[in-house]
């Protein structure tokens, strides 16, 4: 457990954008690793494993949500109009950022550049195909530099 | 206008996905359409912004609050009306593999050893036997999901791991076959393997997961191969290295890894100005210069001309020899290397000592430009060894490097039968009870 719990906390984190939300799903993920250990099945990893329910605890969790919120209550992105080197600025505008990609796409990315997996790494954990993977990210990082980068700060 | 096929491709050379064909293509691309190159710029900047989010640490309570829930829940395990009977069982089996090891440690006697090991392998295969015996599947039900969602639904039909008379003795082909191999049996009667076994940092590493998820990776086995990584792993600098907090911190961050895969880095790290300047005093305090990196985490750095820090530092001698090499020129370039440098973990490894005696070691420099090394490092099951502790101490412990830098070691970790080992906590058990049955 102390091998993940951080890990799962932040992964948590980056899908839901809200520490409560993030504390709540990793409880709930580590509990069911407790229940689930028995038909834990070895032929897999068991990062991927535990990857897996963290994932799918925080897309539940963030659609229970959307349920009971609208979209306009996401914060906007803040805009500062210049390149950004406060790590707190650039964790509120990259977290905002992130919370206008659809959930899926958001999951891929949160693996990718928080967890650090490789694409089939992520493809392992989410069980879709690799490709997919690719397709989700490239969606994702289009959508992420129409949202992090102004116009006019460079971009064609 | 970008075809789709172009902007992925650009995508994936960002990413560090693409092939070395596809790598040369894209950059001919990004060479000659500016819409490509501005994309990229553009990709890189979004990358070095994801970067700066920093891991969170897990709020103070947390650990707490997950333990505290785990007592009260009841397993969900559609085997309790056996828990009593393989609750006793697994207590005998852990019971008796205690004290197997412990005679082993105490008293080496080949006598009670076997009369111990012989004893453990009967209660195994009786639990065997009995956990085989699990229900057919379509008698249990739960009411409420895992997931939450209320109703009613079948539980999923249970498949517990089952041991078998298979995995518990020497009749086991994979491990017959290793026995069958004088360099293995050499090798498990030598000294240092007999010393490196009866290490408890090695048994705790051998019994972690991350652990059996390393030697089952194809680029560790790889990198295990490869001649440099073993004189890097005898090398004192490299393990002091290891056992640097900030430098596991480095490289668990994508930045770095990044870095890594960076071939203008490489040349870099591979020159010899690069060398005696990463020894150099200057180098170092420059390195520890504030307006330093406040330069390379600037967007402006590619205008130096009007940059105030720039010009402070342009009156330092180490700089000046730096910026007369090609390769540092093309680094300082590099958003990767930026963002390594805009990290915490990076600036303390560059002011670390050993991390400076590695930097100078050609071992070093040889698995920085490994494949194996890059995808190793970009493995999580070799991070969290990195970070667990009885490694570290294994590492520090010379028979377990003596073994490690064993030819026909290496030859174990790259044979089929050994990875099936590594698959399974209870065949490496039986490797090892075998191995010191050998040594008697």
């Amino acid at each position: 457990m102390d091998r993940y719990h951080r890990r799962v906390f932040n992964v948590a984190l980056r899908i839901l954008g809200n520490e409560q939300d993030a504390e709540d799903v990793t409880q709930a993920v580590f509990g069911k690793v407790f229940d689930s250990l028995e038909t834990y099945n070895p032929r897999f990893r068991f990062f991927s494993w535990i990857y897996r329910m963290a994932v799918n605890e925080s897309l539940n969790a963030a659609k229970r949500r959307k349920r009971m919120e609208s979209l306009d209550d996401h914060p906007a992105i803040p805009d500062t109009g210049v390149a950004v080197d406060d790590a707190m600025e650039a964790e509120a505008r990259v977290e905002a950022a992130l919370m206008q990609l659809k959930p899926d796409d958001r999951a891929v990315v949160v693996l990718r550049h928080f967890a650090s997996f490789s694409h089939e790494e992520i493809a392992e954990v989410l069980e879709v195909p690799a490709r997919t993977v690719k397709s989700r990210l490239f969606t994702a990082c289009e959508r992420l530099r129409a949202l992090l980068l102004p116009e006019g700060d460079g971009r064609c | 206008m970008l075809r789709p096929e172009d902007r992925e491709l650009v995508h994936q050379e960002v990413d560090g996905t693409n092939t070395a064909a596809a790598s040369a293509a894209a950059h001919a691309l990004i060479q000659r359409e500016p819409e490509a190159a501005a994309l990229a710029g553009d990709l890189r900047r979004v990358r070095a912004l994801l970067g700066q989010v920093p891991e969170r640490p897990a709020p103070p309570g947390l650990r707490a609050a997950i333990l505290a829930a785990l007592p009260g829940r009841p397993r969900a395990s559609p085997t309790q009306s056996w828990s009593p009977v393989l609750n006793l069982i697994r207590w005998s089996v852990s019971q008796l593999t205690l004290a197997a090891r412990r005679m082993e440690e105490v008293a080496m006697n080949r006598k009670v050893v076997v009369i111990g090991t012989t004893a453990v392998a009967a209660v195994i295969i009786v639990a065997g036997i009995l956990i085989r015996r699990s229900p057919t599947g379509n008698e249990v039900g739960t009411i409420g999901g895992g997931d939450g969602i209320t109703g009613v639904q079948q539980a999923a039909r249970y498949r517990g791991h089952t041991m078998s008379e298979r995995d518990v003795t020497i009749a086991n082909p994979d491990i017959a076959v290793l026995f069958q191999n004088h360099a293995v049996v050499a090798l498990v009667k030598s000294e240092a393997f007999r010393s490196a076994m009866q290490n408890e940092a090695f048994r705790t590493l051998q019994s972690s997961e991350a652990f059996r998820q390393l030697m089952d990776n194809e680029a560790y086995r790889q990198l295990m191969n490869n001649e440099a990584y073993r004189q890097l792993m005898a090398n004192e600098a490299y393990r002091q290295l290891m056992d640097n907090e900030a430098y596991r911190q480095l490289a668990a961050n994508e930045a770095y890894r990044q870095l890594l895969s960076n071939e203008a880095f490489r040349q870099l790290m591979s020159s010899e100005a690069y060398h005696e300047l990463a020894s150099n005093e200057a180098y170092r305090q420059l390195m520890s210069n504030e307006a330093y990196r406040q330069l390379m985490m600037s967007e402006a750095y590619r205008q130096l001309a009007s940059n105030e820090a720039f010009h402070t530092l342009q009156s330092n001698e180490a700089f000046r020899t730096l910026q007369a090499n090609e390769a540092f020129r093309a680094v300082m370039a590099n958003e990767a290397f930026r963002a390594v440098m805009a990290n915490e973990a990076a600036r303390a490894v560059m002011a670390n000592e050993a991390f400076r005696a590695v930097m100078a070691n050609e071992a070093f420099r040889a698995v920085m430009a490994n494949e194996a090394f890059r995808a190793v490092m970009a493995n999580e099951a070799f991070r969290a060894v990195m970070a667990n502790e009885a490694f570290r101490t294994v590492l520090a412990n010379e028979a377990f490097r003596a073994v490690m830098a064993n030819e026909a070691f290496r030859q174990l970790q790259a044979s089929e039968a050994f990875r099936s080992l590594a698959r399974s906590a209870s065949l490496s058990e039986v490797f090892l009870n075998e191995a010191m049955r050998v040594q008697q």
